[in-house]
Formats: structure tokens, C-alpha cells, sequence
């Protein structure tokens, strides 16, 4: 596929861009990785109550459960969708136009981008995991499982830039991506598991969360590492994300192919 | 080096609703209405032409240059820069291209203009050396120096169109594009740009395309200009050409000494076929003359037979008067 060519110089230099932007802007930053902390203690505090005092619901103790919302947090923290707003924000300020008379794709571009700000991120998995450390638990995974863990990130991360790709190419078509953007963000963390564990859900929402492409994020790489998802279920489960990203890579190729067709530069 | 052929480019948009509830019908609605930007324009740019593309707002001009640079796509017709078709070809012919939109900057924000034309140097894969020394010639002619080092997003607009300017030529394109490049700057500003242009286009033979409101631009740098309204080209030719065609008049204004006045007065109300009055006031006098019916040195050498002269200038009807009278012409045929 054209558009993972990184080889271009200048793409090198774009991700470094972003890779700065990240701590040119930083307060947003920051705020994220306190947006990270809070939505964990809040959710372990919904399911600690849930729980009361019983030491297991369903078979799944509350150890267990503290560990998959701490893994989700960290999941969030790592997999970020900047994308949409990038590619929302060039379409409706026309910024377009000036990133497609470049000798590189308009897609590739925002991927180095974006790539960029991940990797500035992740610089502040030391402060991040240490943190999650004390707001939740991690209690470390088998070391098999840890290495399937961090095959199911890799997918993970994948799946959720080309959701997030897909929603900033749908600008070409709504303009104003906001819209598409809550939705998204909506479906991508319940439907995820973010806050429910697809193991809880009630049977038809559980039917629904296993035919949409969003339990790839959190879902199946959290319940690898809790080790809730063993022997061929993780096989399944990586098999799926792996389907995931491909359906979701062609159809991004197929629609960004229709994109180029449409655009209209705002504001002249 | 450009070619258009009979280019269309429909859009089409939701046509919003009128009456009662209109805000929430439109929201609904799905009626869509076509708008025609650009209606059949054609012509052909040879290598080494600066060419200035006038027209009043929402002629079709940006939409124009949005085709030929390969960011739109044609509804009809053809397009060809560099013998490669734009929009088909997006990536190597931006090789061939440079290209600078007065209303929104390449340049990235964040970084200093100075990295900011590295690294477009990087994407078009120039060699260190040839950037060094594109980079010493251009900081130098476009006066550069003292802001170079200084993040894009703080530059004033004078000094961000100089950067951009940069960035369309460093990796020295055969081709440029320039909408509205002089766009909001002060007249040392504008000039600057104007002379670089002008150097850009002697020293490399570089083609330009240029959009633009102020008719100095095209006056200094221009010999053709193509002019479109409504989408089609009302005007393809020289200045000069314009000029003759648009504004085939000369103005003779003559002012005369103290005892001139009787003189004039009487002179005026006799005069030969071919001239008119145009102001007429005590010792002063505008006159109209159509060069085709009588030579203008004719009308001087009568008057100043007839009357004594204290001064006398013959002027060219303004370019800016010239497209006022074609822009507003067309507006009454609408």
C-alpha cells in the first residue's frame, strides 16, 4: 500500500514534528495523562461499589477487574485518535490544499504526523505506567502472555488509527467531522469495553459489540493480559483484530480513493 | 507548459430552504443545486510567460489555479502542466510545481521558517548543497536574515509571504503558481515580492500564473493577461492589446495662461470631429481624442495655435478604469 511509503525524507522530518508538537503544547498534554488517571479512579470506584463485598462476580474477582480498567487506561493512553482532528481541522480551515500539492500523499503526511505525536507520547509511559500503578494495578501477565499482549497492541493500535482515519476522511463528505467524531468516540470506548467488560454485557449488546470493530481497542488486548482470554481464545482474538485491520485498511484505501475526488477547499 | 481545454468545474451543495422552519427543513432536505465555477476556459501558457489571471471575486479564478495545481478535479475538459495531467499525477507533478495562496501559508507553524523550508527541501529531495546555496540566494533577495530563525506562527504577514514565497521556489519548480500573492501587504512589501518575480522569471525562465486584485501587479509584471468572469475567459491577450481594444482613447488635459481663458472657452466649443469634452473649467480643460479618427498631435498643434498654452500632458486611460469598464459591462448583460 502507497500510503505506509514512509521513505520520503520530509516524512521523516513530519513525524519529528510531531514528536515536538507533543511537548510544544504542553499543558493538552498533560492534561491527557490527568484525563487518563481520572477516568480510572472513577471507574474503579463505580466497580468497587458494584462489587460490594463480594470477592467475585461471574467467576471474575475484583482483582481482575481493577487490573483490566488500569490495562484499558493504559491502552487509551497509548492509542490516541488525533488523526480525526487533524484531517477534520485541515479540511475545514481548506488547509487541503496546501497538503495536496506536495510531492508526498495527503494521507501519508498526516500519518507521519500522527505517528509523531504517538511516539511524543510515549515518552510519557514513565510517568503513566508508574501512575496507573498506584491509581490501579497491573499485576504483570504470565510472560506468554505478556508477548501475545503486546502482539494485541500492536493491532490494537492499528485498528484504532484507521477508525480514526476513516472518521477524518468522512470530513471529504460532512465538511465538519465533530458529529461523526462523538459518535465514534462514543461507540469506541462503551462498545470497546472501556468501562464494561464485554464479559458482563447482556446477551444482544454482547452480539453487537462482537460484529463492530471497536472491542479490537480495548477489549481483546485488556482480557489477553488478564488473562481472561487463554489458549485458543486468544488466538481468536488476535485473529479478529488482525481481520479488523485489514477490512479497515482496505476500506481506507478504497474511500480515500473516492475522497481525492470530492475535495472542495473552504474559504477560497 | 500549461494547457486548459474547454475546463468545467460544477459543484454542487445543498440547496438551503426558504420560508418557515427553514433552518430544520434544510436538514432535511435533499434538494442539491449546481453551482458553475468555472464554464468552458481554455488557453495556453508557454514556457517563460508571466501571466496575470484577473477577474472580481468568484470568477472562477482560485478555482482555476485549484485545477491546475491537480488539488481539484475537473467535471469536464482537460488539463495539462508540464505535459502531465495535474489530478491524475498529484505527486509528480507537484515536482514541477511551485505554488503560494496568499490567504493560507505552507509553512508549518510550529516551526521556525528556517526548518520549515528544510524540511520542504527534505520532501522534495534536494541534495544539502543545493539547499544551502537556494537557501543563501533566496534569504538574501527576499531579505530574509533577520527572521529566519523565528517560529512561523510569529511572523508578520509581510515576512510570512516572503517564507512562503521561498517555499514555492527552493526547490526551483519550472512552474508557478501564485494566487493572490500580494494579498493585505503594505507598498514596500509588494514591491519586494513584485521584483523577486520578476527576477525568478529572468534568471531561471520560470512560467508564472498569477491571480490578483492589485492591477500594479500586472502592470509591472505582466505583458498578457487572461481575463474570466462567471467561469469563461472574457479577455486573452497583451496589455497593450486591451488597452487598444477596451480604451482606444487618449486624454489631452490643457491648462492655459491667465489671458487664455476667453480663448479656450471658444476653442472648445469648436472643436474638430474625434474629440470631446470632458471637464471644462475656466482655465482648464480635459479632452477626449479617439486616435483612429484624429492624431492626437493634431488636436495639440490646434490648440496651441488658438490658444496660449501654460501646460499640456497627454494620458493613457488607466488599467484599472480599462477592467472596471469590462467587469461592470458584464454585469449589466447578466
Amino acid at each position: 500500500m502507497n500510503a505506509l511509503d514512509l521513505r520520503n525524507p520530509g516524512l521523516r522530518d513530519i513525524f519529528r514534528m510531531g514528536v515536538r508538537r507533543v511537548y510544544a503544547y504542553r499543558m493538552w498534554t498533560y492534561l491527557g495523562v490527568v484525563q487518563v488517571f481520572f477516568q480510572l479512579l472513577l471507574l474503579r470506584a463505580v466497580w468497587e461499589a458494584v462489587y460490594g463485598d463480594r470477592d467475585a462476580v461471574d467467576g471474575i474477582p475484583i482483582e481482575t477487574m481493577v487490573t483490566y480498567l488500569t490495562v484499558v487506561g493504559l491502552l487509551n493512553f497509548i492509542i490516541y485518535p488525533g488523526i480525526a482532528m487533524e484531517i477534520g481541522r485541515r479540511i475545514d480551515q481548506g488547509q487541503v490544499a496546501v497538503d495536496m500539492v506536495r510531492p508526498v500523499g495527503f494521507v501519508r503526511q498526516m500519518l507521519a504526523l500522527e505517528l509523531g505525536d504517538s511516539a511524543g507520547r510515549w515518552i510519557l509511559l514513565v510517568v503513566v505506567v508508574p501512575g496507573l500503578m498506584v491509581f490501579g494495578s497491573l499485576s504483570p501477565p504470565s510472560p506468554g502472555a505478556a508477548l501475545l499482549f503486546l502482539v494485541s497492541l500492536v493491532l490494537a493500535y492499528t485498528v484504532s488509527l484507521l477508525i480514526w482515519l476513516l472518521v477524518g476522511l468522512s470530513g471529504f463528505w460532512l465538511m465538519h467531522i465533530s458529529g461523526m467524531r462523538g459518535l465514534i468516540g462514543m461507540a469506541s470506548s462503551f462498545l470497546a469495553g472501556a468501562m464494561i467488560p464485554v464479559w458482563f454485557m447482556p446477551g444482544p449488546l454482547r452480539v453487537l459489540v462482537e460484529w463492530l470493530p471497536f472491542q479490537a481497542i480495548n477489549y481483546l488486548p485488556a482480557s489477553i493480559w488478564v488473562e481472561q482470554a487463554t489458549g485458543w481464545e486468544v488466538w481468536r482474538a488476535l485473529g479478529l483484530q488482525l481481520f479488523w485491520a485489514v477490512v479497515l485498511g482496505v476500506l481506507a484505501t478504497w474511500v480515500w480513493s473516492r475522497a481525492q475526488r470530492r475535495v472542495v477547499v473552504q474559504g477560497g | 507548459m500549461i494547457r486548459a481545454t474547454d475546463l468545467v468545474k460544477v459543484f454542487t451543495r445543498t440547496r438551503p430552504v426558504e420560508g418557515r422552519f427553514s433552518t430544520v427543513r434544510t436538514l432535511f432536505t435533499r434538494q442539491q443545486e449546481a453551482i458553475t465555477a468555472v464554464d468552458g476556459v481554455s488557453f495556453e501558457i508557454a514556457e517563460g510567460e508571466i501571466v496575470g489571471y484577473l477577474g472580481p471575486n468568484g470568477a472562477g479564478k482560485s478555482t482555476t489555479i485549484k485545477m491546475l495545481t491537480g488539488i481539484l478535479v475537473p467535471t469536464s475538459g482537460e488539463v495539462e502542466v508540464a505535459e502531465l495531467v495535474p489530478w491524475e499525477n498529484r505527486e509528480v507533478n507537484a515536482m514541477n510545481i511551485g505554488v503560494v495562496f496568499g490567504q493560507r501559508t505552507q509553512l508549518w507553524w510550529a516551526l521556525p521558517l528556517e526548518e520549515s523550508l528544510r524540511l520542504i527541501g527534505r520532501m522534495y529531495r534536494m541534495s544539502e548543497a543545493d539547499f544551502r546555496r537556494n537557501l543563501v540566494m533566496l534569504t538574501e533577495l527576499l531579505d530574509m536574515g533577520s527572521f529566519l530563525r523565528t517560529p512561523v506562527r510569529q511572523l508578520s504577514l509581510g515576512q510570512r509571504m516572503r517564507g512562503d514565497l521561498a517555499a514555492a521556489v527552493i526547490y526551483q519548480p519550472p512552474i508557478l503558481f501564485l494566487d493572490e500573492p500580494t494579498v493585505g501587504l503594505d507598498v514596500v512589501a509588494k514591491e519586494r515580492i513584485r521584483t523577486f518575480i520578476e527576477e525568478i522569471n529572468r534568471e531561471r525562465n520560470t512560467t508564472v500564473l498569477l491571480t490578483t486584485h492589485d492591477l500594479d501587479d500586472v502592470e509591472r509584471l505582466c505583458r498578457r493577461i487572461i481575463i474570466i468572469d462567471q467561469g469563461r475567459v472574457l479577455f486573452d491577450g497583451g496589455t497593450a492589446e486591451l488597452k487598444r481594444r477596451y480604451a482606444p482613447t487618449r486624454l489631452v488635459d490643457v491648462t492655459v495662461s491667465g489671458d487664455g481663458v476667453e480663448a479656450l472657452a471658444e476653442a472648445v466649443r469648436e472643436l474638430p470631429a474625434g474629440v470631446d469634452v470632458i471637464a471644462h473649467d475656466g482655465m482648464r480643460a480635459s479632452l477626449e481624442v479617439t486616435p483612429e479618427r484624429i492624431a492626437v498631435s493634431d488636436v495639440i498643434a490646434g490648440i496651441s495655435a488658438r490658444v496660449p498654452i501654460a501646460d499640456i500632458s497627454v494620458r493613457e486611460p488607466e488599467m484599472e478604469g480599462i477592467i472596471r469598464e469590462i467587469y461592470e459591462a458584464r454585469e449589466v448583460t447578466r
